[in-house]
């Protein structure tokens, strides 16, 4: 009995405890939003360039846990400065400019990282890889003429990594070769000789004749 | 901004003569447009005066040429019209001689207007049959022929096309030789009356821009019964391509017109083979005919036969015909001079409707190689009588790679070769059984050892004796061996042989092979 009784009363105690720090936390936040709301109010009243600045930090932040975040990152400190509205100002912009920047350095890490992996994907322009791809340009663009729509999108296209505009643009100018394709209705058989010309064209200026060249080789 | 106020009567009469002079201008300037409609009303104009026999002006010492003789007449390659240009055509012409007896007139058409290209006796060297002293000063041209950098852009020189004598013309593709002859039309070709040759009387010939790589021809045709305006267009390529559009006026009514009429050779070949003893096993500037009709495509070895014969397919709307060198090895010719594996089969791709009508396969006897013996052309079943028109347009594919023609499910008679017919006995001695055997070999990719074929097989004047089929591993296709008896040795024997799958799907093209009268 003995030991059951000290059994449930240290339960209790424990429960007691815990059901206190809740609400001393709790009680803090609320005391905390309290403050922020009173440091807004009293910052903000008649000084607009604290409400810009307010402005322009919630565009980056986002409503839902701007208030969070100005408590977190401090702006509670201004409150017993002598000069609130200098301080949350100087906060805001702070905070503002120190965003931006982290922003703007993800993007061009990003960026980078894109570059870096496309760079990884391009091949060595060696004489094989060359031949090859004045070859399969040749065979591109002569199936571009023939409308061979079916080996275009499943096979050209990605093996010259053409994005779409890429594909509009050659298919158009390959559309204003009026001469070409009268010659190829007159005669099928100059395909070949266009092929063949193409190829020998390239071999001696592949960077100027295999298709998206500079997105293919290192 | 614009100047809205009122001009000046000084300048609006000023006005008023610069859009009269420019009107004119433009007028006189689209007059000068050479077009395929000016040969047209030319010819049209033509057929309505009566035909005036064009009169030979040749001496003696030209006309009494033989063919080796006329052949060493040089047209000076320096003085080729287009040389000192950047165009990749050159033309050069032909000196009358043999039996070209009548002048051609040629005309340039540079910026749409007509220069005539003059004969002058300085553009030929006579010097090598020893009449550099002649006077030729009053001849003219028989034809022309134009030069194309067709088998390596350095060697500017190649020939690829030549018009000469009556309608004739050739054309060549890259790495071939001359061989069979195309015609601007035949008329009553084998008839008992006679035939009728139909020459181009006028050419005028589109000077190309640099780098073209076209050339445009327009003709004008004059025969007793008939004149006509051609557009020929000339792609020189791997395979050379001709267009030719045509627009006849009758004159008279005529028996038999011939359209897109071949003209080729055929000597002998293993399908007939030489009567007398020959190293060569075939002489042939073509040995078959093909034609498609419908879904079925047909192939008629060519005869040199003993009498002349006739043979024809009715068609309706037909799209395309030919003559075929089908052997393309030396080892089928043999023959280090002529090199007829080097003669391009030509395919007439229909490109209007022809409506209903016949191929005709006019087969002539010869005796020798240089007779063209061979005439296919297509035959409308209008009868064309004074006043009538008659328009047609085509293309004709000088090809060494023909086969690519045909479709894939489409098995070819790769060779025929005739033979007398045997058995084998039991003591496995082959003895002649008084039959004549035709042992085709059919050969395509959708023919294989494991899928078993049929024969479907018929025949005229005659029986089949017997019909055996067996895998050739080496061709990877199937040979039939068709025995037959003629009934009637006077008369053609025609046989019938297609493959067929099991369930009845047919597998090859048809050949059509004609034992030859005896």
């Amino acid at each position: 009995m003995k030991i059951a009784n000290f059994f449930t009363c240290a339960i209790v105690s424990i429960l007691v405890a815990g059901c206190v720090k809740n609400n001393m936390s709790s009680t803090n936040s609320k005391t905390d939003m309290d403050q922020l709301t009173n440091l807004k109010q009293q910052t903000e009243q008649n000084n607009p360039f604290v409400v810009d600045a307010k402005k322009q930090l919630l565009q980056l932040v986002g409503d839902q846990h701007f208030d969070s975040y100005l408590i977190k990152h401090g702006i509670l400190d201004c409150k017993d400065n002598s000069n609130q509205s200098s301080c949350v100002l100087k906060f805001y912009l702070n905070q503002y400019y120190k965003l931006k920047y982290d922003i703007q350095l993800k993007k061009v890490i990003d960026e980078y990282k894109t570059e870096h992996n496309q760079e990884l994907e391009k091949i060595t322009p060696t004489d094989g890889n060359i031949n090859n791809y004045c070859q399969w340009s040749a065979d591109f663009v002569a199936a571009t003429y023939t409308e061979d729509t079916d080996n275009i999108t499943k096979r050209y296209q990605p093996l010259f990594k053409m994005s779409a505009q890429d594909l509009t643009d050659l298919k158009t100018k390959v559309l204003k070769d009026n001469y070409s394709h009268f010659l190829i209705e007159e005669n099928p058989t100059i395909l070949q000789e266009m092929k063949t010309d193409y190829i020998e064209k390239c071999l001696s200026n592949p960077k100027d004749n295999i298709i998206n060249y500079f997105k293919i080789f290192r | 901004m614009y100047n809205l106020s009122p001009i000046s009567r000084f300048s609006k009469t000023s006005t008023c003569k610069i859009i009269c002079i420019a009107t004119l201008s433009c007028l006189s300037f689209s007059s000068w447009a050479f077009t395929f409609n000016d040969v047209v009303t030319k010819a049209e104009k033509l057929s309505k005066k009566a035909y005036v026999q064009p009169s030979k002006n040749l001496p003696s010492e030209l006309s009494s040429l033989q063919f080796a003789d006329y052949q060493k007449i040089y047209f000076k390659h320096d003085k080729a019209y287009w040389n000192d240009r950047k165009s990749r055509f050159k033309l050069e012409f032909y000196h009358e001689g043999m039996y070209f007896d009548v002048p051609v007139k040629i005309n340039e058409i540079v910026n749409n207007q007509v220069n005539e290209i003059k004969y002058n006796p300085d553009y030929f060297d006579l010097s090598q049959i020893h009449l550099e002293n002649l006077d030729t000063k009053k001849l003219g041209f028989a034809g022309f022929k134009v030069h194309y950098p067709i088998n390596n852009p350095m060697k500017t020189d190649d020939e690829i096309f030549t018009a000469l004598g009556g309608s004739y013309f050739r054309a060549v593709g890259k790495d071939q030789r001359y061989g069979l002859s195309a015609r601007g039309l035949a008329i009553d070709t084998g008839e008992m009356s006679g035939e009728e040759f139909p020459r181009f009387k006028e050419y005028w010939i589109e000077r190309p821009e640099p780098n073209q790589k076209h050339l445009v021809i327009y003709a004008l045709l004059d025969s007793k019964s008939v004149t006509g305006a051609y557009k020929i267009t000339l792609v020189p390529s791997i395979d050379t391509t001709v267009t030719v559009e045509g627009k006849v006026f009758f004159r008279d009514s005529v028996k038999k017109v011939g359209v897109a009429p071949l003209t080729s050779m055929f000597l002998f070949g293993p399908n007939q083979p030489s009567p007398i003893l020959n190293y060569r096993p075939a002489m042939h500037d073509s040995n078959g005919l093909s034609i498609v009709a419908n879904n079925e495509w047909i192939w008629r070895p060519l005869n040199n036969p003993k009498r002349l014969s006739f043979s024809s397919y009715s068609l309706d709307n037909p799209k395309a015909f030919g003559l075929i060198q089908r052997d393309k090895g030396f080892d089928d010719y043999q023959d280090l001079d002529d090199h007829y594996e080097q003669r391009p089969s030509v395919w007439v791709e229909i490109l209007n409707n022809w409506h209903k009508g016949r191929v005709e396969l006019v087969e002539i006897p010869t005796a020798d190689e240089t007779n063209d013996n061979i005439v296919a052309f297509w035959v409308p079943e209008k009868q064309y009588k004074a006043g009538d028109t008659l328009d047609f347009k085509y293309r004709l594919h000088y090809s060494l790679n023909e086969k690519q023609r045909y479709p894939k499910n489409v098995a070819l008679a790769e060779s025929t070769r005739l033979s007398l017919g045997d058995i084998k006995q039991a003591n496995l001695i082959r003895k002649l059984d008084g039959s004549n055997a035709y042992v085709i070999d059919f050969v395509g990719p959708n023919l294989s050892d494991k899928k078993p074929v049929k024969v479907i097989s018929s025949i005229t004047n005659g029986s089949i004796v017997s019909c055996d089929l067996q895998y050739n591993s080496v061709t990877q296709g199937w040979r039939v061996i068709v025995r037959f008896n003629a009934e009637d040795n006077k008369k053609t024997t025609d046989i019938r042989i297609q493959l067929a799958s099991l369930t009845g799907e047919i597998l090859s093209e048809t050949w059509s092979g004609q034992f030859p009268a005896q």
